[in-house]
């Protein structure tokens, strides 16, 4: 039985981060100590105004957004990209990695007065585990056996295997705590008329114009929250949504294009977050048709692509290289893969030699302007070598299904990760799923030592000894190359000077409960 | 006026027909599985199978027309996939915005267009004529999203005289809803001017040819009682139909329009439902702003017929 707690309690969380801004402001200058400051409203400009916010129908990261601040989930992702007990006090593991025994914090309450406790717990876990409900989250939900309360405050989840990313599926959609009242009393009315636990309350919600949440005064952690009050404003044109945030209309804008960002980047008054990210962009390859049957041409299409060109470029220099499915926010398992093939035209045309036949091959791609680009750019790289490529721009809807029924040659697509290992890894290079449609083994990809790699791994608590695993994992698939990585996910926040307090996390996610203005 | 009523039903009902298909189809005919989209990274198999049972995916097209057709009739447009709620409730709850904006666009719009037009015609060949000739050719060729961004670049970035989004309903003050709706409406209401002054000016120069205008001069009638009594209302007919049919056209700017300013109308409605892949709501909002644009050619139609009562006698022989 392996016992832990949570790390470092939020105000005290917040006391190191203020003590390290002081420190850091020192050194360039006698700061004056920062108090945070009580009050203000802080508006927020994202890309999308969501139909609903409500956990079981979460999957966009616009609605993962808006669902923060009113609702928390029992484990929370921290600066390192680890999950770590939130709503949850501290938590025990079985040895065999199955049994999770979580203990809640006393005294939570949801903003209808209902309390947190196990029996909410349990409530929440059987709407979200009904196939009725048609959860998002069901694929992460399928090896959970059971969930019973053990005390007021214990709830005890058995799981069918061993499976040691369970904390961070609780801190996704699965872990995040609806009043069991308010759902009982209206299933789809909660959609639209949240009540959560979080650090705000709901207030309205003007479609299409504003999301609005004004401060929970009875909110459990100590002190918090500082503002009275958050105003999401989803604004799909992208013009709009920087114009809105130039004009002084907004204070942050999550998720802005790069473009952008490299602008605001260069002015003194705005500050640019740029948390690590777990995910990553990659050229997707089918291995059950020619030409990419055949190692070496997969790796001659790793080798001809100048990624460094593209990401100075197309990029403007914002996200790093990635060569891994873990990203840099995942600090526990990233590692630079130092067999992972580098750019190498002249190596390309040789393997492409070897191979022996002329290769040409369709690419799919999502029909936007900076995709296109991008799919260009490649067009070009891999012409250049001796490889003929058509393009095959489709909506980002036709993609995901073309990518799961696995109707593809070549497709340039993204996984935004999780920070978890065995969820960035599993479900896509698992031979179990190699011919399963729909799954998101969207290649063929088959290695029995990768399969066992991902079998010890999802078994394995100790960071240390997973950190070791999934390195090894990384290392097969840079020879294999199921994918040819391009780049990892990185999203940026850009905020006005006077946005004080907010955590950056590699989930890219603004946690509102800290932030104070000035 | 019956007959011609009656006409106008019957050829109305057929053009519903058709938009009912079209609009239909244009989701149906979608390439993709509804039911695979909606379940996405959730879906198995057997899922998959319920639910095309559920939505009636697995019956044949036609079927699936008469069936979604009926509950047209009976004012059922159908579910939000994400949200349940009920597709009409969701237009009608943002059809005000765009309707403000339609109208804003048309008066401002006309109280521009008008006195320039009347003026323009009445001085015929003057450096104002010329001034408003080579105004209306620029403002015609730039589409309504350029003007809409060199606005936003002046008055809300630049001057920061006016807000670039954040709509204020009625509601919440006339002052703040005027105050969000001034840079969306000039945006708009520029490219209508110059059509509604052009059309307004050749018509009011033919009719100032006229004999009873001869008449009324002779008759030592001031300038602008002429002008605006005599003249205006015999050279309005064609101004009136194209103020109709702009109606419609308005629908489709106020699209690109609310989409600018963060207006929560119908237009954005209809390209959030397009992101968001809630095809009933896309199919919904088709329909029904088809419908209306159908019923205000109808209504426009009428109108035209009582402006000009030649039009009633011409129909009754």
């Amino acid at each position: 039985m392996t016992s832990f707690r949570s790390g470092a309690k939020a105000p005290r969380l917040i006391a190191m981060l203020a003590a390290a801004a002081v420190l850091a402001g020192a050194l360039v200058a006698p700061a004056l100590a920062q108090e945070p400051k009580r009050g203000g409203t802080l508006t927020v400009g994202l890309a999308q105004d969501p139909p609903i916010v409500d956990p079981i129908r979460t999957g966009s990261f616009t609605e993962r957004q808006f669902a923060v601040g009113i609702y928390e989930s029992l484990f929370d992702i921290n600066a390192k990209g680890e999950a770590v007990p939130f709503l949850a006090e501290s938590f025990t593991v079985s040895d065999d990695v199955k049994t999770y025994r979580v203990k809640l914090h006393a005294n939570v309450k949801f903003h209808d007065g209902t309390p947190l406790d196990a029996a909410a717990v349990v409530a929440n876990l059987d709407r979200t585990r009904n196939p009725a409900n048609g959860c998002r989250c069901l694929s992460f939900l399928q090896d959970v056996v059971d969930v019973k309360e053990i005390d007021p405050l214990t709830v005890e989840f058995v799981l069918k295997s061993a499976n040691a990313a369970f904390p961070t599926i609780l801190a996704d959609a699965p872990g995040i705590m609806v009043s069991p009242t308010a759902f009982k009393a209206d299933p789809k009315g909660i959609g639209t008329n949240p009540v959560g636990t979080g650090p705000f309350k709901f207030v309205e919600w003007i479609r299409g114009s504003r999301f609005v949440m004004t401060r929970n005064t009875d909110y459990w952690r100590p002190g918090l929250p500082y503002l009275d009050q958050v105003i999401l404003r989803g604004i799909q044109n992208t013009e709009t949504l920087q114009a809105a945030f130039l004009s002084g209309q907004t204070d942050i804008i999550i998720q802005p294009s790069f473009q952008f960002v490299a602008q605001m980047k260069k002015d003194k008054k705005y500050v640019v977050l740029q948390p690590g990210g777990f995910g990553y962009d990659g050229v997707y390859m089918n291995l059950q048709e020619p030409p990419f049957d055949d190692q070496r041409v997969r790796q001659a299409i790793a080798q001809s692509m100048d990624r460094e060109l593209l990401r100075k470029t197309l990029m403007f220099g914002i996200p790093q290289l990635g060569d891994s499915p873990f990203g840099p926010g995942m600090t526990a398992v990233f590692q630079s893969v130092p067999n992972y093939p580098k750019y190498d035209p002249a190596k390309a045309k040789e393997l492409l030699a070897a191979y022996g036949k002329p290769v040409s091959f369709t690419l799919q791609y999502n029909n936007s302007p900076s995709t296109q680009r991008l799919a260009q750019s490649l067009q070009e790289m891999w012409g250049k070598v001796g490889m003929k490529v058509d393009l095959q721009p489709v909506d980002q809807n036709r993609i995901v299904q073309n990518m799961s029924s696995k109707q593809f040659v070549a497709s340039l697509y993204r996984f935004t990760g999780r920070a978890d290992p065995h969820i960035n890894t599993y479900a896509f290079f698992h031979s179990q799923f190699a011919d399963v449609t729909p799954s998101s083994n969207y290649g063929h990809y088959k290695n029995p030592r990768i399969d066992e790699l991902l079998n010890k791994g999802v078994a394995t608590v100790d960071p240390a000894k997973r950190k070791e695993i999934y390195g090894e994992v990384s290392k097969i698939l840079a020879e294999d190359l199921p994918y040819a990585y391009l780049f990892y996910v990185a999203d940026s926040i850009v905020m006005t000077r006077r946005v004080k307090g907010l955590a950056e996390v590699p989930d890219g996610l603004v946690r509102f409960g800290s932030i104070w203005l000035q | 006026m019956l007959s011609r009523l009656l006409w106008g039903i019957a050829g109305v009902t057929a053009t519903l027909l058709a938009v009912s298909v079209v609009s239909f189809l244009l989701v149906a005919l979608l390439p993709g599985d509804l039911a695979l989209l909606i379940l996405a990274d959730a879906a198995t198999p057997e899922r998959v199978a319920n639910l095309r049972a559920q939505l009636g995916l697995d019956q044949p097209l036609a079927v699936r027309y008469l069936w979604w057709l009926g509950n047209v009739l009976s004012g059922d447009l159908g579910r939000g996939i994400h949200s349940g709620q009920p597709t009409l409730d969701v237009i009608l709850s943002r059809l005000p915005v765009t309707l403000e904006l339609i109208l804003l666009t048309q008066v401002v719009a006309l109280g521009v267009a008008i006195p320039l037009g009347i003026w323009s015609a009445y001085r015929r060949g003057s450096s104002i004529d010329t001034a408003t000739l080579i105004g209306s050719l620029c403002l015609l060729s730039t589409p309504a999203f350029v003007i809409g961004l060199v606005l936003i670049y002046l008055f809300a970035l630049n001057l920061q005289w006016l807000p670039a989004t954040g709509f204020v309903s009625l509601g919440e003050g006339l002052g703040g809803n005027l105050q969000s709706m001034v840079l969306p409406v000039v945006s708009l209401a520029l490219i209508e001017v110059p059509v509604y002054l052009r059309l307004l000016r050749s018509e009011m120069i033919g009719t100032l040819q006229q004999n009873f205008i001869a008449l009324a001069r002779g008759m030592g009638l001031p300038t602008w009682r002429i002008l605006v009594e005599n003249a205006l209302r015999p050279s309005s007919l064609n101004l009136i139909t194209v103020v109709g049919i702009n109606m419609g056209r308005l629908m489709g700017g106020a699209i690109i329009v609310e989409q600018m300013f963060a207006l929560p109308g119908v237009g954005q409605l209809l390209v959030e439902s397009i992101y968001q892949q809630e095809y009933l709501m896309t199919q919904g909002i088709v329909l029904f702003v088809a419908t209306m644009f159908i019923a205000i050619n109808l209504i426009t139609d009428l109108v035209y017929a009582l402006v000009d009562p030649r039009l009633q006698r011409g129909r009754e022989h």
